[in-house]
């Protein structure tokens, strides 16, 4: 210790400083990020307060008017006040990529832990069955699903996102849980006759949760995406079902009307919230690595 | 003599490499652990300690021979199905690494009431914390554990949260894989006086598998020695030590470190790479309690 005895000097090993982080390597939390997809969270929950009219209400005399005092983000061409849309349209596609983000993250859990824990061959013929949905256009896959469904609902649309793009999390879980599964906490574990659920709850669960964590918020940016490009083409939610998505779908309409702003403003709200949450994804994957080169 | 808790018969384990190639870990062993009584297994790496340990806590399906866990046919399956949650709870082991055999995610609070929640097992002490605590006052550890992750405790302390573990069922056998293997010289002193010491006041069985000699001497009752999957002698602690009598036996303890460096760098180390001990025969008995792996007809096998 370097205290204040003259004539000695230290010798050996210098004490070393605390290695500084770089801004770089400090991954500091995407603070923007979390507050803008904050506020647009909560003006879409809050859409009756925050919406100045009935979004669904169409003002033949104001169609296709500009961004004014009145309409702030002017009115599409079937008179609907766009900035009231924005809100309550957020609330359908966000829920859709909660839900579908819920569903698929489950299954994919589910799917890939019992392809993890089971023997070589099951596994094989799991993950080849994974690989094998894995090759057909999801996209094809959900017009093919919503078909067969029927009329498409919020909840039929999440539903089958939701059951489409779980395949690339399963495998990432599957080769985690392969991993892990000689662990001898797990052996202990199952030697005290603990159940499946139990060692995917207790032991699988908390360690392979940071490896998916970013594709999990990756796959609510897809399904939002999904949504609004089904809507887009026409495929998905009903023109009357106020989403992003469909709102989006009167743009070549509006292009010809060189109305710009039924279709910057809804895509502009659609893509700030895509950002935010690439950003949130970024940010947790890279937090969850640095967490383990500490260890 | 006191009953048998563990009667393991003729058990033979083999790991297949490939469709031609399979290795031997366990051939043909037998033999048997009483109530109350510490059998030490030792043996050289690759002996087949560890394979015999897991299969006695089903992890290994055995390709043949029988072991009965207090007169349970532990590989039947009817007979395991109907005393599932019996030989879960009364059978329990620790393992070697305690870095690896902890969920580094889980507190040692949740380790150690792992087993009553699995089981369902409401104890006299109220809640699983309760529990918990208490397991960890009799490991030698205070409350100040109860929320710390593995990854912050030290070696021995964590090998004490993990025999914390096995003890919350109250078992009639542990099983310890090598438990102190992985641990530095003063805290292996720490541990293995823990095990007398909970062996003292609980009675339990242990079968303890290690391959330091000295430590075996001073904790088991019996020992059991181990050589290319096959038992090659099993005798009472002292009488093993005493008079050694298979071959590798004898060099086994002759390689026994002599705490005294003239006679230490005075002794002669037979050349055990390249010797080959034979493992045909039968366990005999020589004298009472004294088994050694013997050729049929003949007297204890000689070194070839």
């Amino acid at each position: 210790m370097a205290t204040d005895n003259n004539g000695f000097q230290i010798v050996g090993p210098k004490q070393i400083s605390a290695p500084v982080l770089s801004e770089q390597t400090k991954h500091r939390l995407p603070s923007v990020s979390f507050a803008i997809l904050g506020m647009i969270v909560l003006g879409c929950l809050l859409a009756n307060v925050t919406a100045t009219k009935d979004p669904s209400y169409m003002d033949l005399m104001n169609y296709t008017k500009a961004p004014n005092r009145e309409f702030l983000f002017g009115t599409d061409n079937l008179g609907r006040d766009i900035f009231s849309c924005i809100w309550y349209g957020g609330r359908i596609s966000l829920s859709v990529g909660v839900i579908a983000t819920v569903i698929s993250t489950v299954l994919a859990i589910l799917y890939g832990s019992v392809s993890g824990l089971a023997s070589d061959m099951v596994d094989t013929i799991m993950m080849r069955g994974a690989e094998i949905v894995l090759t057909i256009p999801s996209i094809l896959l959900v017009i093919f699903i919503q078909a067969v469904l029927g009329e498409p609902t919020t909840l039929s649309i999440a539903f089958v996102i939701g059951i489409t793009s779980w395949c690339s999390i399963a495998k990432v879980v599957r080769t985690e849980v392969r991993q892990l599964r000689k662990s001898e906490y797990i052996v202990a574990s199952k030697c005290m006759g603990g159940s499946f659920f139990h060692i995917l709850i207790r032991h699988l669960g908390p360690n392979f949760i940071s490896a998916i964590m970013f594709m999990v918020v990756m796959n609510m940016r897809s399904a939002i995406v999904t949504e609004s490009t089904l809507s887009f083409m026409g495929m998905g939610l009903p023109l009357e079902v106020i989403s992003w998505g469909s709102l989006l779908s009167l743009s070549d309409k509006a292009l010809m009307t060189k109305a710009w702003w039924i279709i910057m403003i809804p895509g502009l709200f659609l893509i700030v919230v895509l950002f935010c949450l690439t950003n949130i994804g970024n940010w947790l994957r890279t937090s969850v690595s640095q967490k383990e080169s500490n260890l | 003599m006191s009953e048998n808790i563990l009667e393991v018969s003729h058990l033979t384990h083999y790991f297949k490499l490939n469709k031609k190639v399979s290795i031997k870990a366990v051939d043909d062993v037998s033999f048997q652990v009483r109530k109350g009584e510490i059998l030490g297994i030792v043996g050289e790496s690759g002996s087949g300690k560890s394979t015999l340990a897991r299969c006695l806590m089903n992890i290994y399906e055995p390709k043949s021979g029988k072991v009965l866990f207090e007169g349970i046919d532990i590989f039947d399956k009817k007979a395991y199905r109907e005393n599932k949650k019996f030989l879960q709870t009364q059978r329990q082991i620790i393992f070697q690494d305690s870095a690896s055999s902890l969920n580094q995610r889980m507190k040692a609070k949740d380790i150690i009431a792992e087993p009553l929640r699995i089981n369902h097992i409401r104890t006299e002490r109220g809640s699983a914390e309760a529990e918990a605590s208490f397991q960890l006052k009799y490991v030698g550890l205070d409350d100040s554990f109860l929320e710390r992750y593995p990854s912050q405790m030290s070696g021995g302390q964590r090998q004490r949260i993990a025999i914390a573990r096995g003890l919350t069922t109250e078992p009639d056998l542990l099983i310890a894989d090598e438990p102190v293997a992985s641990l530095d010289v003063s805290i292996q002193a720490q541990i293995i006086n823990l095990f007398k010491h909970l062996q003292e006041e609980h009675g339990f069985s242990i079968v303890f598998i290690a391959h330091d000699l000295s430590m075996v001497e001073f904790l088991c009752d019996r020992v059991a020695v181990m050589y290319h999957g096959r038992i090659v002698e099993l005798a009472d602690t002292k009488s093993l030590y005493e008079e050694p009598l298979h071959p590798y036996t004898k060099d086994l303890l002759s390689a026994i470190p002599i705490p005294d460096p003239i006679l230490e760098r005075k002794k002669v180390r037979p050349d055990y790479s390249k010797t080959v001990y034979d493992t045909e025969g039968q366990l005999k008995e020589v004298k009472r309690g004294h088994f050694v792996l013997t050729k049929e007809g003949g007297e204890a096998v000689e070194n070839k």
